[in-house]
C-alpha cells in the first residue's frame, strides 16, 4: 500500500461539490488568513503602538462563545482516567431472584447505587407537574433511618438463628394469660439504647422500673396500710400495683438492687409495729371510716326518734344499738364510706339522696314534671 | 451491719420471688440457655451469605470507589491504610489533643503510645523488657549495648529473650510482612531492606551469645538463626554448634533440629530425625515440614516423589496429619522448576524441546493426580466436620499452587473441587485478599472460560467474579474477547468493554481494536430495543472517550503522555458505528477529520499519520451514502479511499457515483478531474 500525496488546498472533494451547486464558498470552513509584513520606507517592519494586551478578556471570550460567534475550544480535563474509573452502579447488575438479606445485612445509610428500587423522596411545589426528585445524589434519602435490613426476610433468618438459645414459653401462660398476674406478680422493665457514636454509654440505659402486685405480698391490713403510707405517690390504689423506680446508682444492675432492697425494706418496715403506733387515733386513719364519725352518731339518733313518731315510716325502726346495727344502716355505711373517700360526684351525691330518703322513709323523687 | 444485714434480707426476698415462679406447680419454666458474650453474634452472622455484586468490604460501596483493576485495589487500600496510619500517628505525637474524649470503651490501639526511645529512656531491665515484646529488635539492642557500656546489669532470663528477639530478625526490625495490625503494609509492603539478606556477624545477636553461658537453649536459638540464612559459612558455624552440643551431650531444642533438617540434604535430614527419635525430642507438624522442604530439593523428579511419599506415611504412622502448609510444599515441589517456567502458557504449545514437553506433561500427569488425592483427604476432613486450622503463614499458598496446577492441567473438576473447599465454611485458612485469593480466583475464572462452551455460564460467572475477586486484566479481557469472537452475547461484551472502559483499556491499542471489532459484529437490528440503547449511548461513549484523549493537545508533560491520537482506522470504524446508530453527522464529522491536514499535523494534531482507514468499513459507508443518494458523503469515502487506492481501483466507484447521484455537470467533472488525477 502506498499513500498518495495530493496537493490540497483546504477544501476537500465534498467541499468542492458543495461550491460547485451553491457557487460561494460555503462548504469552506476556514480560509487562510495571510499575515501581511508591514513596512515602512526604510524596509524596518512596522511596531504597533502598544495600548492594551492583543488577547480578549474572559468576559469577552464567553460572550463571543454564548452568542456562537467563537468557536468553543474543548479541552480534555486530566482527571480523564478518574472519570472513567467509575463503574456502573451495581443495582443494574443485580439478579431480581437475590437474597437481599446477603446485600443489605446490617443497617446503613441509603445508597442509591445499591438499592434496586425506584424511589424518589424530596418536596417539590407542583407534585402533579413533576415528581420528587430521584434517588441519585438524593441527600433526603440518605438522612432517613431506612429499614432495609429488616425486611420480613431479614427478620425470620434472624429468628431462625437465634432459636437455638430459646427456650419455650410457659405453656400454662399461653392457655391462661391471667397467670401472670397471679404467679409472677414482679415486673421489671428497663430500656437498652444503641446508637452510633463513640461512646457505647447511655445515662438513660440504667433506669429500672419495678412493678409489684401489693396484694402478692400477703401483708395484713395495718401492714399494707403502713406500707401506703411509706411508699406515698409510688403506690396506685387502683390497680394495688406499688412501682418503683431507680436511676440513682451509674449501672441498671446496681438499680435493680437498689429496688430488690428497697422492697425488702419496706415489707419488713411494713410489718413491724412500732410503740407509738399505739397511740394511734381515729384522724389518723388513711380513711374516714362511718364507725365513730358523727354522722353515724347523728343518723342513729335521727333514727331512733323517727321510729317514734307514728305518722312517719322510716325503713329502719328500733332504737341505738339496734339502729346502728341494721341491715340497712350497714348498706348506708359503705356509700357514706365510699362517698367520703372518693372524689365527689353528681351520681355519688344523687346516691347519697337517694339511700338517706330511703333510711328516712321519705317519698321518693316524682318523675319530673314537664314545666309549661 | 445494717447494710449488710438488709442485703440478705432483700436478696432473700428477690430469691423468693424468683422461687414462687419456679416451684409453682401452675408455671413450668425451663432454665435459660447458657451463651457467651457473642454466640448470638456469631449466630445472625451465619445469616449472611454472599452478594455477588459487591466490592471487597474495605472499599468504599460505590460507582465512583470500586476500583476495576489491581492496582486501583492496592492504591485505594493503601490510601485508607495511610489514612488511619497518619491518624494515630496524630494521637500518638499530640496525645493531649484527645485527652477528653468520652469514648468508651477505651480501645488502646486508638491511644497509641510513643515507642520508648533507646537513647532516651532508662536504661532498665523493665525497659529492655517492653521493647522485647513490642519486637522493637533494633532499639531493644541499643538500649542493651547502652545498658552494658554503663555496667547496669542484665538478668540471664532477659538477656535469653533478647537473644532470641535479636538472632531471629538478624538485628533488624521486622519485616513488613509481620506487621500485625496494617493488612495494606503486610500485605504490599516491600520489603527490600528486609532482613533476607546476610547474616551480620559480630552483632548484638554474638554478642549475648558470647556474653551468656552456653547451653542447649541459647545454642539452638543460634542454630536456628543461623539456618534462617543459609549460607556456607553460617550452616557450617550452625553445624559446629551442634557437634558442640552433642559433645557436651546436651539435647538440642527441637527449633535447632528443625532449622537443621530444612537446610540438609533429605539423606542428612533422615539422620537429624533418627537423632530426634533417639533423644527423645519429639517432633511437630514443624519438624515434618521442614523434612518435607528438604525432600523438595531433591534433584531427580521421581527421588523426590518417592521422598514426599515415604515422608507422608511416616507421618501417617507417626498419627500425624499433614498441615496445608505441608502440601503446599509437596505440591510445589511437583514439577520441575526449570520445565514449569519454560512452559507457561504460549510456549506449552509451541516449545521445540518435545523430550521436555512430554517429560513436563508427564510430570503435570502425576501433580494433578496428587493434588486430587490431596483435595479428596481434605474433602473427608469437612466430612468428619474437622476444620482446616492454620499452622503456619504458607498455608494458604496450597490452595493457590493447587489450582495453579489445576490450570495447567486444564482441569476444571479439580479446579471447583479446590474452590468449594476454599469456600467452606470449616476452612479457616484465608489467603490474602487483594493478592493471592485474586491470583487463585483469576486462574479458576480463566480455566473455567477456556473449558465453558455456553457463553451465559460464562456471563454469569464473568459477572460475579469481576472486580469483586478478580481484576479486569489484559489476558482475561482477551480471553473473553476470543470466546465472544465464537458466540455473540451483547450483555457480556457491554459489560466487558464497560470494565475495559473503567479499567483503561481504551488507550489499549490492540483490546480496544478488538472492542470495536465485536461491536461491529454484532447485528444492531437483532437487538432488542433497550438493547439498541445501550447499544448507541455505549458507541456514543466510547466515540467521545477517544476523542478526548485524542484532545490533549496542550503542551504539557502530563497532556503529552496522556494523548492517544485517534487512528485512521479508529476513526473508520467509529463512523460505521455511529452510521449503524443513526449518527451519520457525527459519522462524517469523524471522516472529515481523516482528510484534515490541520488534526493530522502540528502541535495540535489529534490524528496520528500513520495507518489507514479500515477498507470494509468506508466501503460500507459508501453504499450507504449511494443508497440515499448523497453525493457529497459518497465523495468524502471516495477520497478517503483514494488515500490508499490506485486509479482503477476508484473509477468504478466513481462511475457508480455517477449512476446513483444526480451530479450537476460540474460536479461530475470535479469527481473524473479528482479521479484521473490519482497514480496509476
Amino acid at each position: 500500500m502506498y499513500r498518495t500525496t495530493s496537493v490540497r488546498q483546504g477544501y476537500s472533494l465534498a467541499d468542492k461539490l458543495r461550491q460547485a451547486v451553491t457557487g460561494g464558498a460555503e462548504g469552506k470552513k476556514k480560509g487562510v488568513v495571510g499575515t501581511i509584513a508591514v513596512k515602512d520606507e526604510q524596509g524596518e517592519d512596522f511596531r504597533e503602538l502598544f495600548v492594551m494586551p492583543k488577547r480578549k478578556l474572559r468576559g469577552q471570550l464567553q460572550l463571543e462563545q454564548s452568542t456562537g460567534r467563537a468557536e468553543i475550544k474543548q479541552r480534555s480535563r486530566n482527571d480523564l482516567n478518574d472519570r472513567l474509573a467509575a463503574r456502573r452502579p451495581r443495582s443494574e447488575e443485580m439478579n431480581p431472584e437475590q437474597d437481599w438479606t446477603n446485600v443489605w445485612p446490617a443497617a446503613r445509610s441509603f445508597s442509591a447505587s445499591v438499592v434496586p428500587l425506584p424511589v424518589r423522596m424530596g418536596s417539590r411545589p407542583n407534585v402533579e407537574k413533576r415528581a420528587p426528585f430521584k434517588k441519585e445524589g438524593n441527600l433526603e434519602l440518605v438522612k432517613i433511618p431506612n429499614f432495609l435490613h429488616l425486611t420480613p426476610a431479614a427478620i425470620e433468618k434472624h429468628c431462625k438463628a437465634l432459636q437455638k438459645f430459646c427456650t419455650p414459653y410457659p405453656q400454662e401462660l399461653l392457655d391462661d394469660a391471667k397467670l401472670v398476674d397471679s404467679e409472677l406478680p414482679v415486673s421489671v422493665s428497663y430500656s437498652t439504647y444503641v446508637h452510633q457514636g463513640t461512646n457505647i454509654r447511655d445515662m438513660r440505659s440504667r433506669v429500672v422500673t419495678f412493678k409489684i402486685d401489693v396484694g402478692a405480698l400477703n401483708l395484713k391490713e395495718k401492714a399494707k396500710e403502713k406500707l401506703i403510707r411509706l411508699a406515698g405517690t409510688r403506690f396506685d390504689e387502683s390497680s394495688n400495683i406499688l412501682t418503683i423506680i431507680t436511676d440513682r446508682c451509674h449501672t441498671r444492675k446496681q438499680n435493680l438492687d437498689y429496688a430488690y432492697y428497697l422492697l425488702t425494706v419496706l415489707y419488713h418496715e411494713a410489718n413491724k409495729v412500732e410503740a407509738w403506733e399505739k397511740g394511734r387515733e381515729r384522724l389518723d386513719n388513711l380513711k374516714v371510716s362511718f364507725d365513730g364519725s358523727r354522722s353515724k352518731e347523728k343518723l342513729v339518733d335521727l333514727l331512733s326518734k323517727i321510729s317514734q313518731v307514728p305518722q312517719l315510716d322510716p325503713a329502719v325502726k328500733g332504737e341505738g344499738k339496734d339502729v346502728a346495727e341494721h341491715e340497712k344502716v350497714a348498706k348506708f355505711a359503705k356509700m357514706w364510706q365510699r362517698y367520703r373517700n372518693t372524689e365527689e360526684s353528681a351520681e355519688a351525691t344523687r346516691e347519697y339522696g337517694r339511700m338517706m330518703k330511703e333510711l328516712l322513709g321519705l317519698p321518693k323523687n316524682s318523675s319530673p314534671s314537664s314545666h309549661p | 451491719m445494717f447494710r449488710r444485714g438488709h442485703e440478705r434480707l432483700f436478696s432473700s426476698l428477690r430469691s423468693l420471688s424468683l422461687e414462687m415462679a419456679k416451684n409453682s406447680h401452675k408455671l413450668n419454666v425451663k432454665p435459660a440457655i447458657s451463651k457467651d458474650a457473642t454466640d448470638v453474634l456469631k449466630a445472625l452472622s451465619e445469616t449472611v451469605g454472599v452478594d455477588s455484586t459487591a466490592p471487597h468490604f474495605s472499599f468504599i460501596d460505590d460507582p465512583l470507589t470500586i476500583p476495576s483493576t489491581a492496582n486501583a485495589k492496592r492504591t485505594y487500600f493503601m490510601a485508607r491504610e495511610m489514612g488511619k496510619r497518619a491518624a494515630r500517628e496524630l494521637a500518638e505525637e499530640w496525645p493531649t489533643l484527645f485527652a477528653f474524649d468520652r469514648d468508651l470503651p477505651r480501645l488502646d490501639v486508638f491511644r497509641p503510645n510513643k515507642t520508648l526511645d533507646p537513647l532516651q529512656v532508662d536504661p532498665t531491665e523493665a525497659n529492655l523488657l517492653l521493647m522485647i515484646e513490642q519486637r522493637e529488635v533494633r532499639d531493644a539492642g541499643m538500649l542493651y549495648e547502652r545498658m552494658r557500656t554503663e555496667d547496669i546489669p542484665v538478668s540471664e532470663e532477659v538477656q535469653m529473650k533478647l537473644l532470641e528477639l535479636v538472632a531471629y530478625y538478624n538485628g533488624h526490625d521486622i519485616p513488613f510482612s509481620e506487621w500485625e495490625n496494617w493488612p495494606g503494609m503486610r500485605n504490599f509492603g516491600d520489603d527490600k531492606h528486609g532482613n533476607r539478606e546476610s547474616w551480620q556477624n559480630g552483632s548484638v545477636a554474638d554478642m549475648i551469645f558470647e556474653t551468656l553461658p552456653r547451653n542447649a537453649h541459647s545454642t539452638s536459638i543460634m542454630i536456628a538463626a543461623l539456618c534462617k540464612y543459609p549460607s556456607k559459612a553460617n550452616l557450617e558455624r550452625a553445624r559446629n554448634f551442634f557437634k558442640d552440643l552433642e559433645k557436651s551431650k546436651e539435647t538440642p531444642k527441637r527449633e535447632a533440629f528443625d532449622a537443621l533438617i530444612s537446610v540438609s540434604s533429605i539423606k542428612e535430614a533422615k539422620m537429624l530425625l533418627e537423632l530426634m527419635f533417639a533423644k527423645k525430642v519429639k517432633p511437630t507438624a514443624a519438624t515434618w515440614n521442614s523434612l518435607l522442604i528438604s525432600a523438595s530439593k531433591v534433584e531427580k523428579h521421581s527421588d523426590r516423589t518417592e521422598a514426599f511419599m515415604k515422608i507422608l506415611g511416616e507421618m501417617q504412622q507417626c498419627g500425624m496429619q499433614p498441615t496445608l502448609s505441608a502440601f503446599q510444599i509437596i505440591c510445589s515441589g511437583f514439577i520441575d522448576r526449570s520445565l514449569s517456567s519454560s512452559f507457561e502458557e504460549s510456549d506449552r504449545d509451541t516449545s521445540k524441546n518435545k523430550a521436555n514437553n512430554d517429560v513436563y506433561k508427564n510430570q503435570l500427569k502425576l501433580a494433578i493426580s496428587w493434588v486430587s488425592e490431596i483435595v479428596g483427604h481434605l474433602e473427608k476432613r469437612y466430612e468428619q466436620n474437622q476444620a482446616i486450622e492454620v499452622f503456619s503463614s504458607n498455608c494458604h499458598l496450597f490452595f493457590v499452587e493447587a489450582i495453579g496446577i489445576a490450570y495447567r492441567a486444564s482441569n476444571i473438576d479439580v479446579a471447583r473441587r479446590i474452590v468449594s473447599l476454599y469456600e467452606s465454611k470449616l476452612n479457616k485458612v484465608k489467603m490474602p485478599s487483594f493478592i493471592t485469593e485474586a491470583q487463585f480466583y483469576n486462574r479458576y475464572l480463566q480455566l473455567f472460560v477456556e473449558k465453558c462452551d455456553n457463553i451465559n455460564e460464562i456471563e454469569t460467572i464473568y459477572r460475579s467474579f469481576v472486580p469483586r475477586h478478580v481484576s479486569v486484566s489484559r489476558t482475561l479481557t482477551k480471553l473473553i474477547i476470543e470466546k465472544l469472537k465464537k458466540q455473540q452475547s451483547w450483555p457480556l461484551l457491554r459489560r466487558l468493554i464497560e470494565d475495559g472502559i473503567s479499567s483503561r483499556q481504551m488507550t489499549d491499542f490492540s483490546v480496544s481494536s478488538e472492542f470495536r471489532q465485536l461491536l461491529l459484529r454484532i447485528e444492531y437490528h437483532t437487538l432488542s430495543v433497550s438493547e439498541r440503547e445501550e447499544f448507541s449511548s455505549l458507541v456514543q461513549r466510547m466515540v467521545s472517550i477517544w476523542l478526548e484523549f485524542s484532545r490533549f493537545t496542550e503542551d504539557h508533560p502530563v497532556s503529552k503522555r496522556l494523548q492517544a491520537k485517534l487512528s485512521p482506522q479508529l476513526i473508520s470504524d467509529c463512523a460505521l458505528l455511529l452510521s449503524r446508530i443513526g449518527e451519520v453527522e457525527k459519522a462524517y464529522e469523524l471522516l472529515e477529520l481523516i482528510l484534515n491536514e490541520d488534526a493530522r499535523e502540528g502541535d495540535e494534531a489529534t490524528v496520528t499519520s500513520q495507518g489507514f482507514a479500515r477498507h470494509e468499513a468506508i466501503a460500507e459507508l459508501f453504499e450507504d451514502a449511494l443508497r440515499q443518494k448523497d453525493a457529497s458523503r459518497a465523495a468524502t469515502c471516495l477520497e478517503i479511499m483514494s488515500l490508499n487506492s490506485n486509479r482503477s481501483k476508484l473509477e468504478p466507484l466513481a462511475k457508480r457515483i455517477h449512476e446513483r447521484c444526480s451530479l450537476t455537470e460540474a460536479q461530475s467533472r470535479l469527481i473524473n478531474g479528482f479521479v484521473r488525477l490519482r497514480p496509476q
